[in-house]
């Protein structure tokens, strides 16, 4: 399970239907369904392991595995 | 690390009894025995304490009571204790931290 | 005239003092075998590594002779019991604090079970001890353990009369998600050596942190009105002065006869002070600051007191000569007193609709008290409990990463940021950590750990039902309805707090 990260809430909320072979973009979709956020995908920022996720790739080209913790910052 | 760690600190010797007239009259005998007890009280409860080592008698619990008591009838209401129970007999209890060190030091040296 | 013949040992026994005098109904009751080898009466793997020679040693301040318990015991029953009466003929529930009574519907449905299986774990260790005053010791603990568990059932009966949310409790400890921490660390204590167990209840549990959940929450639970449940306690607890004098002799013990048994006795404190805490600090902490509507003492005020002082400082400053060091994770917990309370009723807030109690929101006298107890709360959760009033919708079902080792949800954090460790890769499968704590107990003991499957593994594989309400009915949880928020639909408590 892939999980996403927030600055201010704990735990991690998990991101169901995303996987290595996710692109960036979708994972923005996600994120906003997980955190129950209206709004737009691109004012979600996302990294792992410290580099910033760009639209247009998969998490797997980031080195992200089924098993992970993605930071994400919701610009509210 | 904690101020427990640091040297000299002393650990409370504690009774945490339930709140009645016995509680009342053990507290009333611990005072006599052990002038620095301190005694406590909460919801229902009632918490005697001194620093490292607290004794009572039967006999003044008996006094206090009006009536005869032994330790047996500690048992029914003692919630809790800190501290080593180094005499519980017919006589009296003793509750401490210390004299069982110095106990313990004489046995080894 | 004649005089009574004089019989050899008369005068001997009536000047004999009861050291001596247990010692003739106890240790001297038992013998050396010589028909078969004592390695198979005593199983030297039992001992888990701990070096000991000789057992007489070991002495039990109590001394009970078993016709003395009974009737000390007898006498505790008696108390309790009239409690129970009077407190169904005068209809105490009724009295009672309305958010107290949704906390007990929480530790009463959870309390029972943990007693009734430590049950048999005593027995086993009066079996296999090698040390004579250690089995009656264990014997009497063990039927205390299931007077325990029978009046727990008792105040479940009792409640159950004239409350819901207390009916399903079998279910509910087997399945919930906030019972799995429990029932974990008590699995693995019932798994350990004689040793290791004894360590783990009889030190940590019983001295350590029963005080705070069995003599300060009672004090806080009178404070609400409930007397039945506080004297359950209480009484409880009276029990286990005599398991804790068990664990202290057997501790000071084991460290005076060999120093080789000092690291193992350390890693046993270290390992079970922070297992323990991640149960019985974390369910604890939520009862003094937030279900008490009346506040006693904060969790702050309660583990540095009870704990910190009373254990740590007792345990350190009695055993430091033999090289014994506070526990390992201390720190961690120390850390943690501003925060644990406040972090677990905002995580347990957002799962209200998942639960068989009601939550609710802390009113504005709540505030000002959790702000002069904790100076950092509305920093910390201020802003969630606005949103929360000002309407916002703050549930939250969906799955979150659970500690592989405590199965609790990783909501924790230090001044570094998130605890989370993970996701940790072992033979093939991927394990994630509320903290490193729970990490490295884990991997001292991978083969223990490794095969267990938490609630998100056990929902991952898919087996647990899709449909929400058939979930909750796995959890233990048949009537929606139990959960929500106690002071529905405005979340406000307008009224004076009682009774249902």
């Amino acid at each position: 399970m892939i999980y996403a990260l927030v600055p201010d809430e704990l735990p991690p909320r998990a991101l169901p239907g995303v996987s290595p072979e996710s692109s960036v973009g979708d994972v923005r979709v996600a994120v906003l369904e997980a955190f129950k956020e209206p709004g737009d995908p691109g004012a979600v920022s996302l990294s792992f392991n410290g580099a910033a996720l760009d639209n247009g790739k998969s998490l797997s080209e980031y080195g992200v595995e089924p098993h992970a913790l993605v930071h994400a910052v919701l610009d509210r | 690390m904690t101020d427990t760690a640091s040297p000299g600190f002393v650990a409370q010797a504690r009774l945490e009894l339930m709140g009645g007239e016995d509680a009342d009259a053990i507290a009333e005998a611990v005072v006599k025995s052990t002038p620095n007890a301190t005694v406590e009280v909460l919801p229902g409860q009632l918490n005697i304490s001194a620093p490292g080592k607290l004794e009572f008698e039967c006999a003044d619990v008996s006094d206090a009571l009006g009536r005869p008591w032994d330790t047996r009838e500690l048992q029914v209401i003692l919630a809790n204790y800190a501290g080593y129970i180094v005499r519980m007999d017919e006589v009296g209890v003793t509750l401490s931290w210390i004299e069982d060190q110095n106990a313990q030091a004489s046995t080894e040296g | 005239m004649s005089t009574r013949p004089s019989r050899v040992g008369v005068q001997e026994a009536t000047q004999q003092n009861i050291k001596d005098q247990y010692k003739d109904f106890t240790r001297d009751l038992g013998w050396e075998p010589s028909y078969v080898p004592k390695e198979e009466m005593y199983p030297p793997e039992h001992a888990e590594g701990v070096h000991f020679s000789d057992w007489d040693k070991f002495d039990d301040p109590f001394r009970l002779f078993y016709k003395d318990y009974v009737k000390v015991q007898e006498k505790k029953e008696e108390s309790l019991h009239m409690v129970f009466d009077h407190a169904a003929r005068y209809d105490y529930l009724s009295r009672v604090e309305a958010t107290w009574l949704e906390g007990m519907k929480l530790f009463a449905c959870g309390q029972g079970q943990t007693e009734y299986e430590t049950c048999k774990d005593h027995m086993a260790i009066a079996r296999y001890s090698p040390a004579p005053a250690l089995r009656a010791a264990s014997l009497y603990q063990s039927i205390d353990e299931l007077r325990h568990a029978q009046n727990y059932a008792h105040y479940l009966r009792y409640a159950n009369r004239k409350l819901p949310g207390f009916s399903g409790w079998a279910t509910l400890f087997q399945n919930h998600w906030l019972y799995q921490g429990i029932r974990h660390c008590f699995e693995d204590i019932l798994t350990a050596n004689p040793f290791e167990a004894i360590i783990a209840a009889n030190v940590v549990l019983e001295i350590g942190f029963t005080n705070l959940n069995f003599v300060a929450l009672p004090a806080v639970g009178a404070a609400n009105y409930e007397y039945a449940w506080s004297q359950l306690q209480l009484t409880t607890q009276s029990d286990e002065t005599r398991h804790m004098a068990i664990g202290q002799s057997m501790m000071r013990t084991l460290l005076e006869e060999d120093s080789r048994n000092l690291p193992i006795i350390q890693g046993w404190l270290d390992k079970w002070t922070w297992r323990l805490y991640r149960v019985d600090a974390l369910g604890g902490s939520i009862f003094f600051d937030y279900f008490a509507k009346n506040k006693v003492m904060s969790y702050k005020e309660a583990f540095q007191k009870y704990f910190v002082d009373d254990f740590i400082g007792g345990l350190v400053a009695d055993l430091g000569p033999y090289g014994i060091k506070e526990p390992a994770y201390l720190e961690y917990m120390l850390d943690d007193m501003d925060q644990l309370s406040h972090v677990v009723w905002k995580y347990l807030y957002q799962r209200k609709d998942m639960l068989w109690f009601k939550m609710f929101q802390p009113d504005d006298e709540d505030r000002e008290w959790l702000t002069e107890k904790y100076p950092e709360w509305p920093q910390l959760v201020g802003r969630f409990w606005d949103d929360v009033a000002g309407g916002r919708d703050v549930a939250n079902a969906g799955l979150v990463p659970v500690c592989n080792l405590c199965q609790v949800a990783c909501m924790f954090q230090d001044d570094q940021g998130p605890m989370i460790e993970g996701p940790v890769e072992l033979e093939g499968r991927n394990y994630w950590f509320c903290s490193r704590p729970c990490r490295e107990i884990f991997m001292n003991e991978p083969e223990k750990y490794k095969g267990a499957k938490t609630i998100v593994d056990l929902v991952l594989d898919g087996a647990m039902p899709d449909d929400p309400d058939e979930f909750l009915k796995q959890l233990g949880i048949n009537d929606p309805g139990l959960g929500g928020d106690l002071f529905a639909p405005d979340g406000v408590n307008g009224n004076n707090g009682h009774g249902h």
